[in-house]
C-alpha cells in the first residue's frame, strides 16, 4: 500500500485523471443538489426554451451554461443526471459480471475435472463472439431497461474474469497453505473464500478497473443503437443519439458536451488502470 | 496434425449448433412477427391464414427442425418485410460489410506502423509522448463518438466529405467497389477511419512493445555496429520480426471489425449487413436476423479455426490439444 501511494505520487497523469474522475463521480452523486435544474421534472422545463445555444453564443441563455436540447432541457443538468446512470451501470455490471465470473473461475480452477471443462467450454463459446455484438443482439430482442441492461452487460463479460481467475487459482492451489488448509480439514467454500480468493485478488482488481471503462463504453453504445436505457432516465450515450439526429442542423453542443464527458471519464479510468497494471504487475513493466 | 484439424472442425460444429439453438430460442420468446406485418385490426382469420403460411402454428421443436434442415440447404427462409429469400439479402450486403473492413485495416495499417515504430525508437520524445497518450484516447472514444464528431467537422463545419451513403462505384477486375472512384472514396474515408481507429490505438500500443523488445535483440546491435544505417536495420531487420503478432491480431480483430461495423454502417447510412440487421431488429424480420448471426457465426468460426491452424503451422511447438 505504502509503495501504492509512493508510485501514485510520481505519476502527474494518473494524479490528473484521479482528481477528473472524483469531481465527475461526487457531482454525479450529488446531482440533484449542484444541477441547476431537475431535467426530470416538467414543471422545470419549457419548449420556449428549447435548441438554446451555449452562453457564450449568441442567443444563449443564463441559465443554460452548455445550451439546452429539443425539449428545453439544460445540456449541463441532464449530463450530470445522465453520467449517474451511466456509472450505475457500469459499476453495477462489473460487479454482476466479477462475481460471476470469479465464483466459476475459481471453481473451475480448484476442483478440476468435469466442472472445469464445462466452464471452460462455455467461455470459449461466448469468446468466439465479440461481446459487443453479444449485447446488441440480446439486448435487441429484451427492448430497454436498466436493470436488463446491467444483466445482459454482466453475462456478456463474466468470461474474461474467470479465465483470469481461474488460471491463478491453478497457480496456487497447490500450495503448502492451501494444503495445510485442506489437512487440518477446514472445507472447501471456506478455502476458496478465505485462502484462495484474496491470493488471487490482485490481477482481478486490474481488470475490473479496465472492464469498467469497456462497460461504460458498451451502454453508451447500447443507448445510442435505441436499446439501452429508457428514453425517461436518458444516459450519455442517449443523448448523444439525441444531439446525431439534429447533428446536420449543426447543433453541435447536443453531441461534443456529452460526448466530452464520456470521453473525460473513460480516458480517466483507462489511465489510473494502465497505472494499476504497471504498479501491480512488475513482470509487465 | 490432421488428427488435431478434425477435432477443432468438430468443436466449431458443436459451437455453431449450441448458437443455433440458443438463437432459435431467443428470437421464439420475443415478438410475434404476425403482429408487425398486419395491420393491428385485421381479422382472426387473415392473423391464422399468415400464421400458417410461415408455418408459425406448429410446435417449437418442428419449427427448429425444419429451420436446420433447410439452412442446411441454403434456405434461411423469406424476409417477411422485403419477400426475399432472406440469405441472399445478407448475402449480397456482405461485400460492402467487408469493403468497409478492408479500408479500415489499410488505414489502421498505414497510420500505425510509423507511428508506433517512432514510439519505440526514440520513447523519450514529445511526439513519442503524444502518440501514446494519442492511442490510449484512441482507445477511450466509442466508435459511435468518433463517427459523430467526423461528421461534425467534416461534413458539418467544413462540407468537405459526404456524411453518408456510398457513392459512385466501379468495376475493377471482377469487383464493384467504391474504393476505384474519387466519389466513392470520398464517401469511405470517414467510416473508414472511425471503424479503423480502434484498431490504430490498439495496434501502435502492440507494434511499439514489439519493436522494443526486439531493438534489445543482439542481432540489432550487431547490424548497428558493422555500420549500417538506422533506417535499414529497423525497416529490414525489426520491423519483419514484429510482423508475426500484428498480422495474427489483424485477423483476429476481423470478427470485432464486423461487429463493429454495425455502428459504423449505422452512423454513416452505409448499405452493409450491419445497417440490414439493426433495420430487420426494428422490424423483426426473424429470418434475415437468423441468416446474419449464422453467417456470422460460421464466419467467426471459420476465423477461429484457420487462426488455431496457422498457430500451429508458425510454432510446430504448440501442443495440441
Amino acid at each position: 500500500m505504502k509503495d501504492l501511494i509512493y508510485y501514485f505520487k510520481r505519476d502527474k497523469m494518473v494524479i490528473i485523471a484521479t482528481i477528473i474522475l472524483t469531481l465527475i463521480i461526487l457531482s454525479s452523486i450529488f446531482a440533484n443538489l449542484i444541477a441547476p435544474h431537475n431535467p426530470y421534472d416538467l414543471a422545470s422545463v419549457s419548449l420556449m426554451d428549447s435548441m438554446k445555444p451555449p452562453i457564450w453564443m449568441k442567443d444563449g441563455l443564463d441559465k443554460f451554461l452548455l445550451g439546452s436540447d429539443l425539449q428545453g432541457r439544460g445540456i449541463l443538468s441532464t449530463i450530470l443526471y445522465g453520467t449517474r446512470i451511466s456509472l450505475l451501470v457500469g459499476f453495477s455490471a462489473v460487479i454482476l459480471g466479477g462475481t460471476i465470473g470469479v465464483t466459476l473461475g475459481m471453481i473451475a480452477g480448484y476442483f478440476g475435472g468435469k466442472i472445469d471443462s464445462i466452464v471452460m467450454r462455455m467461455a470459449d463459446i461466448q469468446l468466439s463472439f465479440p461481446t459487443m455484438l453479444i449485447a446488441i443482439t440480446v439486448m435487441a430482442f429484451l427492448g430497454r431497461g436498466i436493470l436488463k441492461l446491467i444483466v445482459v452487460i454482466g453475462l456478456a463479460t463474466w468470461v474474461t474474469y474467470a479465465r483470469t481467475a481461474r488460471g491463478s487459482t491453478l497457480s496456487i492451489k497447490n500450495s503448502e497453505y492451501v494444503e495445510a488448509a485442506k489437512l487440518i480439514g477446514i472445507n472447501n467454500t471456506k478455502i476458496l473464500i478465505r485462502h484462495i480468493l484474496p491470493n488471487i485478488l490482485t490481477p482481478i482488481i486490474v481488470i475490473a478497473t479496465v472492464q469498467i471503462a469497456q462497460v461504460i463504453m458498451l451502454e453508451a453504445t447500447l443507448s445510442f443503437l435505441g436499446i439501452g436505457v429508457p428514453l425517461t432516465e436518458p444516459s450519455l450515450g442517449l443523448m448523444i443519439s439525441d444531439g446525431y439526429k439534429r447533428l446536420l442542423s449543426g447543433k453541435w453542443w447536443l453531441v461534443v458536451f456529452p460526448g466530452g464527458f464520456l470521453v473525460m471519464i473513460v480516458l480517466s479510468i483507462n489511465i489510473i488502470g494502465d497505472w494499476l497494471r504497471d504498479v501491480l504487475n512488475p513482470k509487465l513493466k | 496434425m490432421l488428427i488435431y484439424t478434425g477435432k477443432r472442425i468438430w468443436q466449431t460444429l458443436i459451437v455453431l449448433f449450441a448458437v443455433s439453438i440458443i438463437v432459435f430460442i431467443m428470437i421464439n420468446i420475443n415478438g410475434d412477427p404476425v403482429q408487425t406485418l398486419l395491420p393491428p385490426d385485421a381479422e382472426p382469420w387473415a392473423v391464422e391464414e399468415l400464421r400458417e403460411t410461415l408455418g408459425l402454428n406448429k410446435p417449437l421443436y418442428v419449427q427448429y427442425f425444419n429451420f436446420i434442415k433447410n439452412a442446411i440447404k441454403g434456405d434461411m427462409g423469406i424476409s417477411y418485410y422485403q419477400q426475399v429469400p432472406a440469405l441472399r439479402l445478407v448475402l449480397e450486403r456482405l461485400p460492402k460489410t467487408m469493403e468497409l473492413a478492408v479500408a479500415a485495416i489499410l488505414i489502421s495499417i498505414i497510420i500505425a506502423i510509423p507511428a508506433g515504430m517512432y514510439a519505440a525508437i526514440k520513447p523519450e520524445s514529445i511526439l513519442s509522448k503524444l502518440i501514446m497518450f494519442s492511442s490510449l484516447a484512441g482507445i477511450s472514444l466509442p466508435t459511435f463518438l468518433s463517427g459523430i464528431l467526423l461528421i461534425l467537422i467534416f461534413a458539418v463545419n467544413f462540407s468537405l466529405l459526404p456524411s453518408s451513403g456510398r457513392g459512385e462505384i466501379a468495376q475493377f477486375l471482377g469487383i464493384h467497389s467504391s474504393l476505384f472512384t474519387l466519389d466513392g472514396l470520398k464517401h469511405i474515408i470517414m467510416p473508414a477511419a472511425t471503424l479503423g481507429l480502434y484498431m490504430v490505438a490498439m495496434l501502435i500500443r502492440l507494434v511499439r512493445a514489439g519493436m522494443q523488445e526486439v531493438l534489445k535483440q543482439d542481432y540489432i546491435l550487431f547490424t548497428r555496429a558493422k555500420g549500417m544505417p538506422a533506417k535499414i536495420v529497423y525497416i529490414r531487420h525489426a520491423l519483419k520480426n514484429t510482423m508475426i503478432p500484428v498480422i495474427t491480431v489483424i485477423g483476429l480483430q476481423l470478427g470485432r471489425l464486423i461487429a463493429f461495423s454495425m455502428i459504423t454502417e449505422k452512423i454513416f447510412a452505409w448499405p452493409g449487413m450491419g445497417k440490414l440487421i439493426l433495420d430487420s431488429i426494428n422490424r423483426l424480420d426473424r429470418p434475415v436476423i437468423m441468416s446474419y448471426i449464422l453467417i456470422i457465426a460460421v464466419l467467426f468460426a471459420a476465423i477461429n479455426l484457420v487462426v488455431d491452424l496457422l498457430y500451429y503451422y508458425f510454432d510446430p511447438r504448440i501442443e495440441l490439444g
